[in-house]
């Protein structure tokens, strides 16, 4: 009977092999919670898992600093863009108020980009729906916000005055998106495209 | 499942893995592991998938750490594998040391079919299905990792199966 002997051997080493109480305990407590992401934080083998790392407490406050920092700079660069986007609306308002004569009168963008030499930008003619049926007729330089623009003129179907102003996307500018003011019986609306910033003011009866 | 029959499985799911790894340490991360991933997929709690668990694990973590467990049989002298033998363990009681540095000289595959044979109680047959080999390959390594044991501890050679 050497071979039971071997066999029982084989099994009495086996049979007196057991887990550690700790570690039956812990695969127990597991089986008990049952729901995966319960399951993942009572794993003892930290090591062995990569996402015991993302549960630090350094973790979780760096993860929570960050995102104060950056809902914060949202706020404050929202609330900037907002401001900027308000002082330029002012500023097309006052200028279009000023109702200025054209330096140049000219009804052709050839003309105006061969004329206004001083600007650092090509002048163009925005596609945009805004001015949609109005009719150039005339343009002067200005500025927007110390940065140098274009005014162009332009009349609607009933003589009204309407002006646009154009200046190179910059810093100030280049994030805003479109916008639409009313100030002092003067509608403002702004945009970009391409590498231009345009902004169109017209009176509201 | 009540909580006995769970320790149950667990601690045979640990004597599988320590019979494939043979360190006690590590034969309790391949269990856990194991459990985990049986538990997050909700399958099912039984000996049979707990292993092939177990052995999934095993293999890729040696994969990982550049090891080649599963070795083919048959590419190591007898007398190579008995070299440490230990004067001893020649009597005939087979103390649990002895007998896990005799099962440590063993290969990973017979060492697996020792324990899935002789303590797991598994047929040829079920072992074959469940490591996927032929049934006369099973036997065979059966036999051959009885011869050695039996050699280790001077057991006068006797036919096993």
């Amino acid at each position: 009977m050497k071979d039971e002997k071997l066999k029982n051997s084989v099994h009495q080493y086996y049979e007196s092999q057991e887990l550690s109480n700790s570690r039956l305990n812990a695969l127990l407590e597991m089986q008990e919670l049952g729901d995966e992401t319960s399951i993942a934080n009572k794993v003892t083998n930290k090591n062995s898992e990569y996402w015991y790392y993302f549960r630090t407490p350094h973790f979780a406050a760096a993860a929570i600093f960050l995102c104060v920092i950056s809902i914060f700079g949202l706020f404050i660069s929202q609330g900037n863009n907002h401001n900027i986007e308000l002082a330029i609306a002012k500023e097309i308002v006052l200028n279009h108020h000023k109702q200025l004569p054209p330096d140049l009168v000219t009804t052709n963008f050839v003309t105006l980009n061969k004329k206004m030499t001083k600007l650092d930008f090509s002048v163009k003619a925005s596609t945009h729906l805004q001015l949609a049926g109005l009719d150039l007729y005339g343009a002067r330089y200005c500025s927007i916000q110390g940065h140098i623009a274009a005014q162009l003129k332009y009349r609607d179907k009933q003589g009204n005055e309407i002006t646009l102003y154009q200046t190179s996307a910059n810093k100030m500018n280049k994030n805003i998106k479109t916008g639409e003011f009313n100030l002092e019986n003067t509608q403002v609306f702004t945009w970009v495209e391409g590498d231009s910033f345009f902004g169109i003011a017209r009176n509201v009866n | 499942m009540s909580d006995q029959i769970i320790k149950h499985l667990l601690n045979d799911g640990y004597r599988y893995a320590l019979a494939l790894c043979q360190h006690h340490a590590m034969a309790e991360d391949i269990l856990q592991m194991a459990w985990l991933g049986i538990l997050k997929v909700n399958g099912p709690k039984e000996k049979g998938y707990l292993f092939r668990a177990i052995r999934n694990h095993f293999i890729n973590q040696n994969k990982r750490h550049g090891l080649v467990p599963m070795l083919a049989l048959g590419d190591v002298s007898e007398e190579e594998m008995f070299n440490d033998t230990n004067e001893a363990f020649l009597s005939a009681e087979l103390s649990s040391i002895a007998m896990e540095k005799a099962l440590n000289s063993l290969r990973v595959l017979e060492r697996e079919l020792i324990f899935l044979h002789y303590y797991v109680g598994y047929t040829a047959q079920e072992i074959a299905d469940m490591l996927e080999m032929p049934r006369n390959t099973v036997l065979s390594n059966i036999s051959r990792s009885c011869k050695k044991l039996r050699k280790y501890f001077e057991v006068d050679d006797q036919e096993v199966i």
